[in-house]
């Protein structure tokens, strides 16, 4: 390192350091080298973070250089020195960038604070109680106001609640009685009409029968269907501990028994135990994995669905505006290479009767389930899709359920 | 006010350049999109620049900092997502510096489609020691004293924070820019901002990142060593490690010229996706 060649500010009052961009102490003054314990040898080819403490080398390399490369210069900048024997040395320090031989040097005068520090201590300590006070205060005032907001949407959605309740009820005696009663009426009417020996029907009247009977059968599905659907919902037992690699394994068995197709051909990752309702996940990818064989591509041998997952922190509030709660939620994707669909369709595509295909057989409810069952685990469900290219299912579920949704 | 427009002014996102390809450059702790400007005219005629201040930095909207949503990496995460989002942006290049890279690799891990690959300047995932396996490089006491440092500094931050016009004589262009204000302006969002990037651990997320990336570390950078480097490496799959000879935490300060060559380099080699 060199030596100062002034013997002012060799022996002045301040320490006195230079160092390039890239770190490198160039010079430094004796006043320094006295008060850090160094001899000049010690220092040379070193870094000028060897003179900080571990923390300030953090501040030095997030506040001070950036400050100094951006602005030029710095002042007033409170750091904590590190003495050769481990000691600390409180220092204000003012610094300026200029021009050298090659490059810049940045140079810094420091000057030691320790009793201004004292003051400052206490300063700080009482500005911490204040500010600690403040805080507690508005987040107090804050908190009360959001309460008082809270009961009143609360109320409102509860007395909201309570109607649609009602309406549902309603609508369901009206879908298990009254609309039933005159169904079966009908279908009895059709019998007698079909079997009465009294009755004999042209060939084209024996079509209008065949086909009020295929469409009352069909109401009548759709009509069982629906009130399914309506009265499914958060079961009374508790959420438990479920294995998806598990539940999605019975839902694949589910599947193949059922469909009679065999060569479904699941690739997964390993899937995470979460905590939920286990028959409603195991419906879940029942619908989808039952989806992925009905919409196969024909020319394929085989239905290939994989499943990956991750773990990401989504926020728990899903619809309060600015509350945030992060917690920890396995994303799942979900992917075949089936006969897939225009991304047109993607907005209705969860509703009800939403088929794309008026050929295919079931009734229309499978992804409404899908995406009741993932909102009742207060998830999220979302698809993306381009025909000929397969479907995407990214579907979020957090790992514990909060005990309050379920009282 | 529209959403996009709030998000735009909230975030104070700025976006020129001309390409097809698009590179996000996210800033890290302690500074704000300012410190991005002496690399980023190396790639604004071939790929669009877009940079931005996180809530409660640079020129962002203090209002919108919320002590809950920030209180860890994930509100961050959001604002890059939001920006996204709002910029209908897909495949990016992800340019992130410090804590940024933590940040970035959750967006991507969040909403993969939105990457196209990470560059990672001195990224770590945790930077508090965990004996005997990690080596972070910290204790939490040495991140209780910058806490310290922090705060004593904002006691006469007036001079720290005022906005100053200064020479430059390296580039006298850029004086007038100069004039904003630097990095953070609020001490408490600034002590909050370090505790959520110190006492990060995102080591579990490693595994689960699907896109190339760049690892660039310093040769001596004690916020990122390089054991760092090395575990970020061997934990993040399809990811490239270059050590630049550039020392410190900040190259793309105190070394624009190396951090470019690198990063033209790897943005010359295909995609792996």
């Amino acid at each position: 390192m060199d030596v100062l060649t002034d013997e002012a500010l060799d022996l002045a009052p301040c320490g006195y350091f230079e160092f390039t961009d890239d770190g490198n102490l160039v010079r430094c003054n004796t006043t320094l080298l006295e008060q850090l314990g160094f001899a000049s040898e010690e220092l040379t080819g070193r870094n000028v973070e060897t003179l900080f403490t571990l923390a300030n080398r953090i501040f030095y390399q997030t506040h001070f250089f950036p400050l100094l490369k951006l602005h030029g210069r710095a002042e007033e900048i409170f750091v904590t020195l590190r003495a050769k024997d481990g000691s600390d040395l409180p220092v204000l320090i003012n610094a300026v960038r200029r021009p050298a031989e090659s490059g810049f040097v940045n140079v810094c005068v420091a000057i030691p604070v320790r009793q201004r520090r004292k003051y400052e201590d206490e300063i700080l300590q009482a500005k911490k109680v204040a500010q600690k006070a403040l805080e507690e205060n508005n987040e107090l005032i804050t908190a009360k106001e959001q309460l008082e907001a809270h009961r009143y949407i609360l109320d409102h959605k509860l007395a909201l609640f309570k109607q649609r309740n009602q309406d549902l009820i309603q609508l369901n005696r009206v879908i298990t009685h009254d609309l039933q009663e005159p169904l079966r009426k009908i279908m009895l009417f059709v019998d007698k009409l079909r079997l009465d020996e009294g009755i004999r029907l042209s060939a084209s009247g024996e079509q209008v029968i065949e086909r009020i009977t295929k469409a009352s059968r069909l109401l009548k599905d759709l009509i069982s269907g629906l009130r399914e659907f309506v009265t499914f919902d958060v079961t009374e037992n508790p959420p438990s501990s479920v294995d998806l690699n598990q539940v999605v394994a019975k839902a694949r068995d589910l599947v193949i028994r059922e469909t009679g197709f065999g060569a479904v051909d699941l690739k997964m990752s390993e899937l995470p135990v979460i905590e939920g309702f286990g028959e409603q996940l195991q419906l879940l990818f029942y619908h989808l994995l039952s989806n992925s064989v009905k919409f196969r591509r024909t020319d394929l041998p085989t239905v290939r669905v994989e499943i990956r997952s991750s773990i990401v922190q989504d926020n728990q509030f899903r619809i309060l505006k600015d509350r945030y709660h992060y917690v920890d939620f396995v994303r799942l994707v979900y992917t075949d290479e089936g006969q897939g669909f225009d991304t047109r369709y993607t907005p209705g595509l969860f509703q009800i009767r939403k088929k794309l295909d008026a050929r295919t057989e079931g009734l229309g409810f499978g992804l409404a389930y899908c995406k009741k069952i993932v909102e009742n685990h207060n998830g999220s469900i979302s698809t993306e899709s381009e025909p000929g290219k397969g479907t995407r299912f990214i579907i979020l579920l957090p790992f514990r359920q909060s005990d309050q949704a379920f009282i | 006010m529209n959403v996009e427009m709030d998000i735009i002014r909230r975030s104070n996102v700025k976006v020129w350049g001309s390409g097809s390809r698009t590179l996000l450059f996210a800033h890290g702790f302690g500074c704000d999109q300012n410190m991005w400007r002496f690399v980023t005219p190396a790639f604004e005629n071939h790929f669009r620049i877009v940079t931005f201040d996180y809530v409660g930095c640079g020129k962002s909207d203090l209002t919108a900092y919320h002590p809950d949503r920030y209180a860890n990496l994930n509100g961050y995460v959001q604002d890059v997502l939001e920006i996204c989002r709002t910029l209908d942006l897909k495949n990016v290049i992800f340019v992130g510096h410090s804590v940024s890279s933590m940040i970035g690799l959750l967006a991507s891990i969040k909403e993969p489609d939105r990457f196209e690959r990470l560059i990672l300047i001195g990224p770590s995932p945790c930077y508090i020691n965990e004996p005997p396996d990690y080596v972070g490089g910290f204790e939490r006491k040495d991140i209780e004293e910058l806490l310290e440092t922090m705060e004593r500094n904002y006691i006469g931050w007036a001079n720290f924070l005022a906005p100053v016009v200064m020479n430059r004589p390296d580039s006298p262009h850029l004086a007038e820019e100069l004039t904003e204000s630097f990095c953070s302006t609020d001490p408490y969002i600034a002590g909050r901002f370090a505790r959520a990037t110190f006492l990060s651990d995102n080591r579990r997320d490693l595994p689960f990142s699907r896109k190339p990336t760049l690892v660039m570390q310093c040769s001596e950078d004690l916020i990122a060593p390089l054991t760092v480097g090395d575990y970020l490496h061997r934990n993040l799959p399809n990811s490239r490690l270059v050590v630049l000879r550039a020392t410190g935490h900040c190259p793309h300060l105190s070394a624009p010229d190396e951090t470019i060559q690198v990063m033209t380099e790897y943005l010359g080699t295909p995609s792996l996706n």
